[in-house]
């Protein structure tokens, strides 16, 4: 029992895989894909095609021209928020205040994120 | 009692290593969906980021059956969609989301690289029509498009890869954690990897990964892209849903939510 249930465990975990790119095998049929997102987009996608060139657009104010969909709400769901204590968990032969990064030297953290 | 874990063994590594093998290609293990449906669903999560006014956003995909995904995770890839100004290989432009990934590559499982593509491709190689979709702060976009647009977000990049990866470690990397020190860079300020994981192990805390010693044992042997060698006692790995909870707790998104090729939960 423990034994079936380790395999499927670990097929499980080998399954997880996770990052895993477009295979070489559906790249034509990725460049389908844009093909037909960007026909049937009045956002210009781009295709998959090494020669395509992308910029990012930093300067804000203007209005993103786009026609939004109009989106239904059909529910709500609730993240369990993790805990933002601090995790000194391995700060052993640091001084105050330092964590310690695994395979790495202690450093004293900057203070919690905030946007100003 | 050794023989049977012997068996164990043989059996588990007989099973898993063909799947591995192919672990980082969709072809193997991912139906491919529909390719008007999987065209008008990137369409539909560009649309509705293009009228939420987002420039970039965090956007995960459900690239495995959530059936057979360790408990707490969902989503499998993770990217930056980046709101461009694109110019096709013609030479018209037009304006529409990129996607800046860290992909695993193909022919070796434990090395990634980074990989600029359309929304398109990036739900070609999804299970499910169905996308986590986080929107930062508008000051964080315009942080995060500063590090995406700088040469510290390569410099962020570690090519050799684990599917478990420790955030807290610049051992290994996947897509994911180089989303969280893209982002924790970016709130920082910094590029300085050392104090961007000292800031993940202050204020990050990573789903954990349920496994026992046995598994941890066997895991590299089906693909060492499972190794666990960069965690401790437990096994903790950045995910969609943890940077989720991350930037929900400090008040770093302006939206989080799932979107369906029908309906959008906030979550």
């Amino acid at each position: 029992m423990q034994k079936r249930t380790s395999i499927l465990s670990l097929t499980a975990l080998v399954l997880t895989a996770a990052c895993a790119s477009p295979s070489a095998q559906h790249a034509g049929q990725s460049a389908d894909l844009s093909l037909q997102a960007s026909e049937q987009s009045v956002l210009a996608a781009g295709t998959g095609a090494i020669s395509v060139a992308a910029v990012p657009l930093v300067a804000g104010g203007s209005a993103l021209v786009v026609s939004g969909a109009a989106l239904e709400e059909v529910g709500a769901a609730s993240l369990d928020a993790g805990s933002a204590a601090l995790v000194a968990q391995s700060d052993i032969g640091c001084g105050v205040g330092q964590v310690q990064t695994q395979g790495m030297t202690c450093v004293t953290p900057d203070g919690p994120p905030r946007l100003d | 009692m050794f023989k049977q874990l012997i068996r164990a063994s043989a059996i588990a590594l007989a099973t898993l290593t063909p799947i591995a093998a192919h672990a980082g290609s969709s072809a193997a293990a991912n139906p491919v969906l529909p390719v008007a449906e999987v065209a008008a669903f990137s369409n539909r999560v560009q649309q509705d980021l293009g009228a939420r006014g987002a420039r970039v956003a965090i956007v995960s995909r459900v690239g495995r059956d959530p059936a057979v995904m360790p408990r707490g995770i969902t989503y499998t890839h993770v990217g930056f969609w980046v709101y461009s100004r694109i110019t096709q290989p013609d030479g018209t432009t037009g304006m529409g989301y990129r996607v800046y990934n860290l992909y695993q590559t193909a022919d070796d499982l434990t090395k990634s690289s980074l990989v600029q593509d359309s929304p398109a491709d990036f739900f070609a190689a999804a299970h499910s029509l169905d996308a986590g979709v986080i929107i930062p702060d508008p000051r964080l976009q315009r942080k995060i498009l500063q590090v995406i647009g700088s040469p510290t977000y390569a410099a962020l990049h570690n090519p050799v890869y684990s599917v478990l990866a420790n955030p807290m470690s610049g051992q290994f990397q996947n897509c994911t954690e180089h989303t969280l020190d893209v982002l924790v860079a970016a709130l920082y300020d910094t590029s300085d990897q050392r104090q961007i994981k000292a800031n993940i192990t202050a204020y990050f805390e990573p789903q954990q990964v349920q496994l026992n010693g046995l598994q941890r044992f066997l895991a590299p042997a089906a693909s060492q892209a499972l190794t666990t060698v960069d965690h401790g006692a437990e096994v903790k790995t950045a995910t969609f849903g943890s940077i989720a909870r991350f930037m929900q707790s400090n008040d770093l998104a302006d939206e989080i939510y799932r979107i369906t090729p029908d309906r959008l939960v906030r979550f």
